[in-house]
This record gives C-alpha cells, structure tokens and sequence, in this order.
C-alpha cells in the first residue's frame, strides 16, 4: 500500500510495551486560510519521530496541536494517554518545546529567563541549566533579547532539556545550528530518548538529519497525512533507480511513484517488491527521505509515472 | 491584591520585580519629561492653553491603549507552561492589576507632586482623575471586543467601543465634565454651588459605571485572553492592522 500509517501498531520495546506518548485520531483542523485534514497518527516512547513536508503542508500546525496550543475541530489529541481539556498542566509538565518565534522574555538575562519559566515545571533543575548554556556556549547573564537565531534555539533547547521532559517537541531548529553544535545537538537528542521511555517529535524540511536519526517519518501535504511509517519499513518499502527509462518502464506502471528524465538518464522512485528483477544496468539504492519527499511531491502535483 | 501582581512578574518581592516596576515608571517618566513637563512650563511662563489639556492626555493614552494590548499579548511561552486554565485565569488576572493599576497609581502621584510643585489647578486635577478612570477602563474592552466581533477589524473596533450603551454614557459624562472645566478655566469662574455638585455627581455615576462595565466584562477579557487562539487572532489583527496604518 502506497500510503501506510503505524495506528493501532503493537510497539514494544526489549520486550517491553510502550505506552503511546502522542495519539492523534482523525483529527480536523480550520484555521485562516488552511486545513487539516483527518489526521491520524501515533508516536510510542523512545523514538524520533521526523514530521516533513513542503513549506505550508501544516507541520507547524500540527505541532501546535500537539502542544494543545490549538484544539481540534474534530477527532481528538492525547499526550500521554490524557486529555488537554482535563489534564492541560500535567501534559505541559512532562513538554519540552523549541519553536521558531522568540518564545522568552526579551528583557531578561537567560539565567532569569529559565527562573521565571523554570518554576512552572515540577522538575525543572537550575543547575543543571546552567551547565547546559555553559556547554553551549551561551553567557547566562545575557539579556534573551541580544541572542541570535541560532543561539536562541540553543537556549529553547536548553530549557526544554533543563525540565526533564518526557515529549520534546522541535519546529525546525537545525537549520540555524552552526555544523559543530548540529553535532552536538543530534548526539543530546539520541541521548535524550537512549532511556526508551521519551520520545522527540522533529518537524523539519531539512532531511539529511531524519535520514541518521528519525525512527519514523511522517509526511504532510497540503494538510493531509500521506505518510506515518517506521524509517527502516519505508527505505524497505521504496527503491530508487537510476538508468536508462526504458528499462525502468519495463517494471508494473502502478509501482512507479515518480519517475524523471534527464539528459543523461532517468531517475525514478518506485514501490519494491521481493519479486522484482531489475536490470543490471540500471542503479538501485535506498531512497534518501529528500528523495522520497521530492518524488511524492512530484506525483502530488500531477507528475507522470513514466 | 498586591502580592498577587508581584506574583505575576515572578519570584515575589524578588530584584526582578523592582527593575520591571522600575521599566513602567521610567517610561511614566520618559512620557513626563517629554510632554508635561514643556507643558507646565509652557502654562507658568504664559498663562493659560486650554489645547495644552489634549496634550497632557497624549502620553495617558498611549500608556493605557499600550496596556491593554499587553494584558492580551502574554508570552505564548505561557500558554505552554504547566498551568490548568484557572492558574492561567489567575496569572492574567494579576497581570491586569500590575498592567492597569500600577500606572494609574503611579499618573496619580505623579499628578499629585504636579499639584504642588507646579500650583496647577485642583479642577485639572480632578479632570486628569476622572479621564484616568475613563481611558483605563474604557480601553479594556476594545480588545474584548475585537475578540468578540471576530468579522470586524480594527478601528470599526473603536466605534463598536464608544456605541456600546454603558461605554457610550461613560464616555458622554467626561465629555460634559472636561468640557465644563473648559468653559470654567477660559472664563477664570469659580466653581459654583450647583456646578459643583453637578461635577461631583457625574464623577460618582462615572466612576460607578466604569466599576459595572468592569464588572460585568472582565470575566470575558479574561477567559479570552487565556485562549491562545483569540489571543494571537488578536495580535495578528493587530499587527495586520498597524502594518496597514505603517
């Protein structure tokens, strides 16, 4: 099946079943000018799980709903098995959150910023705050406001740490890291699920990250789900073959997502089966998940099979 | 009361606390220095200026228009914060009383030190006392509004304000009271008897009205601002709205 979701799936962990931190079921949202549409989608504990889309598919807006900053038009939300109609301070307890916009109080150092914020958090540790700007390299007695993009988000990311959250959830973050605190950033993320019982929740359009780390990837388009599935089943489930087209025309019509020619070839992403042969000549690799986003963004868009 | 507006700006009683209530003065005394303070010497060197009055309104409303955009505009940190919608209730509700009450308390004494440094009217005073009263409570609903008429934009806002039937009445009443105290300034009277009372009566309906219009909303300003999609619909419009004025 072309599109697959993991609802409903039995995860467990070293044997061990894993409660779902996110459950989303058929869940509509309007807002201005956008929509939503019956998304449903489940995120177990321990994982990475990457949201991608083009820019507008509604991955912001999804994860707003997440954070309960918007509640749905129809389906339902749950974090953590609990409702944020009952239960809103016990799921914002248990979230960290790195945003886009300038979440903090301009006229505060970062050290007051994680006071004031850090007492709404019944684990917020302040040492261990600090000896996390320290190691990102970020001065705590400077004001939110004199902080560039890019250290911003160091801090965002800092505090959301500094509360020992069991859900972190990130709006596009690494694309205003420098390389070497990307690196820095990709290893606190695997160890902050390594314990199997929190998961992250990344939305991004930047792939080459997902492509190490992401456990499951969820696609969005135009507000719809096209995608919610284990990385390792998708890279099992797709090929990407480069060649000649003809030879690439010789496989079942209905298994060619997208397929593009070029001066010196084609490329095409198709849908594998065990039972396919494919000719020597032509290349078959795993497809990257930018070479996925790219063909069925393609295909979306009226792109030809063949 | 009090302890809870210091709780709404953090740690109690904490440095923090003092340097943000020390930000709200300083801006009270960039207005002061900025306008009141040319005015008054302006009034001492040649005598009356009855447009001066207008002037001295300017740096008022743009402290209370300003706060009441603020008590709408809450950190969005704080709608992800772990507080059910009754903490958030609660922290609004502080963030009102700071925002609103302070620099009411702060204008009076600063128009109390004017009263005697400068030997300006006891009418004047009592006229900067009741647009006080007016403005702050008056501007606390426009946001209301604009939350509730969710098809109308901006400055329609305004008038829905003033058409409102209690705000309509409130807003009359000053008009009466400020153009009184005009005509008895241009004209150098005394406040007669009747007159008098008349003012002081009007100023006790006013202030009564503005106590029931406060009453009677703040319950709503308050459910709306801890709604976060009202409160940043709001701030879109409202920046929507000064881009277009820009």
């Amino acid at each position: 099946m072309f599109f697959r979701t993991f609802l409903e799936r039995d995860i467990a962990v070293e044997g061990k079943a894993v409660e779902s931190m996110v459950k989303l079921e058929t869940v509509t949202k309007k807002v201005e000018g956008f929509s939503l549409k019956e998304i449903s989608m489940e995120i177990p504990g321990g994982y990475i799980c990457g949201l991608i889309g083009p820019n507008g598919a509604g991955k912001t807006t999804l994860l707003h709903l997440i954070m309960g900053l918007l509640k749905p038009d129809e389906g339902s939300v749950s974090i953590f098995g609990k409702n944020f109609s009952e239960e809103e301070a016990a799921i914002h307890d248990d979230m960290g959150v790195v945003l886009q916009e300038r979440l903090f109080d301009s006229y505060l150092s970062l050290k007051e910023n994680g006071a004031y914020y850090g007492r709404f958090y019944s684990r917020y540790e302040e040492v261990y705050f600090l000896e996390l700007l320290q190691k990102y390299g970020l001065e705590p007695g400077r004001k939110y406001k004199a902080l560039s993009k890019g250290e911003e988000l160091k801090f965002q990311f800092a505090f959301a740490l500094s509360h020992h959250p069991r859900l972190l959830l990130l709006d596009e973050p690494t694309g205003n890291f420098d390389p070497e605190f990307r690196e820095e950033f990709l290893t606190d993320l695997k160890e902050f699920i390594s314990d199997g019982e929190r998961s992250v929740i990344l939305a991004t359009h930047l792939t080459d990250d997902l492509d190490r780390m992401a456990d499951y990837i969820t696609y969005l388009e135009d507000g719809k789900m096209l995608l919610s599935q284990n990385i390792e089943e998708l890279r099992e489930g797709y090929r990407m073959l480069r060649g000649e087209a003809y030879k690439i025309k010789l496989l079942p019509q209905e298994n060619i997502i997208y397929m593009e020619q070029g001066e010196f070839g084609a490329k095409a992403l198709i849908e594998h089966r065990r039972r396919f042969q494919y000719d020597a000549a032509l290349t078959v690799s795993y497809p990257t998940i930018e070479e996925l986003m790219y063909c069925m963004t393609k295909r979306r868009k009226g792109g030809k099979r063949c | 009361m009090l302890r809870n507006a210091w709780y709404a700006y953090g740690k109690a009683y904490s440095l923090e606390n003092l340097k943000r209530l020390w930000n709200f003065s300083a801006i009270w005394i960039f207005f002061y220095m900025l306008f009141l303070l040319p005015v008054n010497i302006l009034e001492v060197q040649d005598g009356k200026h009855l447009a001066l009055y207008y002037l001295k309104m300017l740096p008022l409303m743009f402290m209370i228009l300003n706060n009441a955009l603020v008590l709408l505009t809450m950190p969005k940190r704080m709608f992800l914060c772990p507080m059910n919608k009754q903490q958030r209730k609660k922290y609004v509700l502080n963030l009102f009383w700071i925002k609103v009450l302070v620099p009411v308390l702060v204008g009076i004494v600063f128009n109390l030190l004017e009263l005697f440094l400068f030997k300006t009217s006891m009418v004047y005073f009592g006229s900067l006392v009741i647009a006080f009263f007016v403005v702050n409570f008056s501007t606390c609903l426009f946001p209301q509004l604009n939350a509730r008429e969710k098809r109308k934009r901006g400055w329609e806002n305004l008038i829905m304000g003033a058409s409102s039937v209690w705000n309509g009445i409130n807003m009359l009443l000053a008009c009466v009271q400020i153009g009184l105290i005009m005509y008895l300034e241009k004209y150098e009277k005394a406040l007669s008897m009747g007159e008098g009372i008349a003012l002081g009566i009007s100023t006790v309906i006013q202030i009564l009205l503005c106590i029931l219009i406060w009453k009677k909303n703040m319950p709503c300003i308050i459910a709306e601002a801890t709604d976060y999609e009202i409160c940043f619909r709001i701030r879109k419009n409202s920046e929507k709205n000064a881009l277009n004025r820009g």
